[in-house]
This record gives C-alpha cells, structure tokens and sequence, in this order.
C-alpha cells in the first residue's frame, strides 16, 4: 500500500505540469483514480475515522474485533507509523524505477511518449494490474492502450508496450522458479541426506 | 466448484477473453511486427532495472517486517520474493506478495522454506 500511495502522489505532481497537454478525460480519471486512492489510503493509515465508521458495522466488515477486515487492518497498522514512513521512501526510489521502467518498453516498441507522461500514466498501470488476471495478462495490454491512444500512439503499439511490460514480468517470475526449483531441490536433498544418516 | 476456484476460472477468462478481443480488432500479425521491429536493448535494461526494483520491494518488505518485530534475513526475503514473482506471475494463484505479508498468520510463511520445519535464521 506504501508503494500506491507514494505513486499516486507522485502522478498527482506529475499531473501539475503536463495535465495541459493531456486529454481531460485522461487527467479527470488520474485525478479520479490517484486522488481518491491518496484520501482512502491516508483514512487507512490514519485509522481513527475509519475505525470509528466501522464500529457500527456487523463483525466481518468492521475494523474492530476479530473479523477478517479487522485483522488485515491490524497487521497493516502494526508495523509502526516509523517503518511505514520508511517504506514510503523506499517506496518512492522503487516507483521511480517503476516509471523508467514503463517509458523504456515504451522506447522499445517505438511510442514516443515523453518521461513525464508516464509519471502519470503509471499510477494507471499500476492499479489495473489489482484486477483479476493471470499475471496480468490482457489487463496490461488494454490499459496501456486505453491511456496511450489518447496520445495519439498507435494502437499496436501501445499493446504492444503492454506486452513487452508482461515479457519483462514473466522472465523475472521464471527466474524466481529457477530459484524455487533449485531451493526445493536443495531442501529435498538435505532432506535425504538426514534420512541416510538415520539409517 | 468452490470460490478459489471460481476466482481461478474468472482470471482465465478475463486474460483470455481481452487478449483475444484485442488482437482480434488490431491483428495478432500486426502486433507481432511491432514486437519484431523492437529495440532489445531498450527491453534488457528494462528487465535489469525490474530485477533491481525486485530487490527494493524485498528491502521495503524487510522495514515493515522489522516494524513488526520479527527477525528475517535480507537475502531470504529476496529469494521469497523472487519466489512470490514466479507464483503471482506464471500462474493463476492470487497476489504472491501476500506470501511476504505483514501480518502474523503470514509471518509463518517468510520463516518456513516450502519444504521442511520453520527456521528462523534464513
């Protein structure tokens, strides 16, 4: 949550200076969308008004007691208003990285799209990626067409910068089932080395 | 059927269901020609810089875990992370991250590898 939030507010900055050469449909759903998650997220953070809307709530959606929402709220709230403030910092280098990161697939498929745009846009591509989807698949490719068309990008294009965010999504994963592999691989050979010396 | 189930089936259809409506109105072929005409290098230092970006998520995770009071290791994290991306990424599982969660039940989780007994040393 640390990371949308200190993306959102780093789109809404964004946003003050381009929001003229973007569409105002485009700005009114960055608003939307990176405003409204900074007001829900600081309310989460914040907890009191929250908690006080909520004791009035039946157990499973109240953040008071020993409901579901409850115990997620806690452990969101338990980790110290000091190490979310660092996390929000560490938060704001990874979504720097995060925006590059956008703006080269977007230069490896050949959108000419300025840097500043997807400071921006990010927060977009970003939240649709919480919507339900193998590895984000499908999701990705028609939001970035959704937000780069109006920029007058091709619409091959911008799915194909979507595919190329996913490509880079998928060799990271398999590279973290190389290591899963080799792990488990690792563990089950322990495993049988401690039976033989058993035996 | 059960609901995890019914969730698995729905993220199916919903990554199958908008790739091909997309490729249908713009042409697989014509999107493929565009991938073709890529520059590489532009993708590998994309790919290197999410790498890194894999390791600050796993820092961030290690400040609100600390937060919390129990004791991990750096390195450990990163492997889970890089193990929470295969899961989250190469199928249809639910958000991996939570495997790396803050909350007490998940805490378990970053301690245990997925083959044997807890250790909390990493």
């Amino acid at each position: 949550m640390t990371g949308l939030l200190t993306l959102f507010a780093m789109g809404l900055t964004a946003l003050l200076f381009i929001a003229r050469r973007l569409p105002i449909e485009l700005t009114a759903v960055i608003v939307g969308v990176a405003g409204g998650g900074l007001i829900v997220g600081g309310m989460i953070l914040e907890g009191r008004l929250l908690k006080r809307l909520g004791a009035c709530l039946p157990a499973p959606l109240s953040l008071t007691g020993e409901g579901p929402l409850a115990k997620i709220y806690a452990a969101v709230t338990g980790c110290g208003r000091r190490a979310i403030l660092q996390a929000c910092a560490i938060s704001l280098f990874f979504n720097l990285l995060n925006v590059l990161i956008n703006w080269l697939c977007g230069q490896t498929v050949g959108a000419q799209v300025g840097l500043g745009y997807f400071f921006a846009i990010t927060p977009l591509l970003s939240v649709s990626g919480l919507i339900p989807s193998i590895g984000g698949w499908g999701v990705r490719e028609a939001t970035s067409a959704a937000l780069l068309m109006p920029l007058g990008v091709d619409e091959r294009v911008a799915v194909a910068l979507g595919l190329a965010l996913g490509a880079i999504n998928l060799t990271a994963g398999l590279s973290g089932g190389v290591i899963y592999a080799l792990e488990g691989w690792m563990g089950l050979r322990a495993n049988a080395q401690k039976v033989d010396r058993l035996v | 059927m059960d609901k995890k189930r019914w969730l698995n089936l729905l993220r199916i259809l919903i990554s199958v269901g908008i790739l091909t409506v997309l490729f249908w109105r713009i042409g697989l072929g014509e999107t493929l020609t565009v991938l073709r005409q890529a520059d590489l290098r532009c993708w590998l230092i994309a790919l290197g810089l999410f790498l890194c970006s894999l390791a600050i998520r796993a820092w961030r995770w290690l400040v609100l875990i600390r937060g919390l009071g129990a004791v991990v290791n750096f390195w450990r994290l990163l492997r889970l992370y890089f193990v929470g991306a295969f899961l989250t990424r190469c199928s249809p599982v639910p958000s991996a991250a939570m495997l790396c969660g803050p909350s007490n039940s998940h805490r378990t989780l970053i301690l245990r590898p997925p083959w044997g007994p807890s250790s909390s040393t990493g």
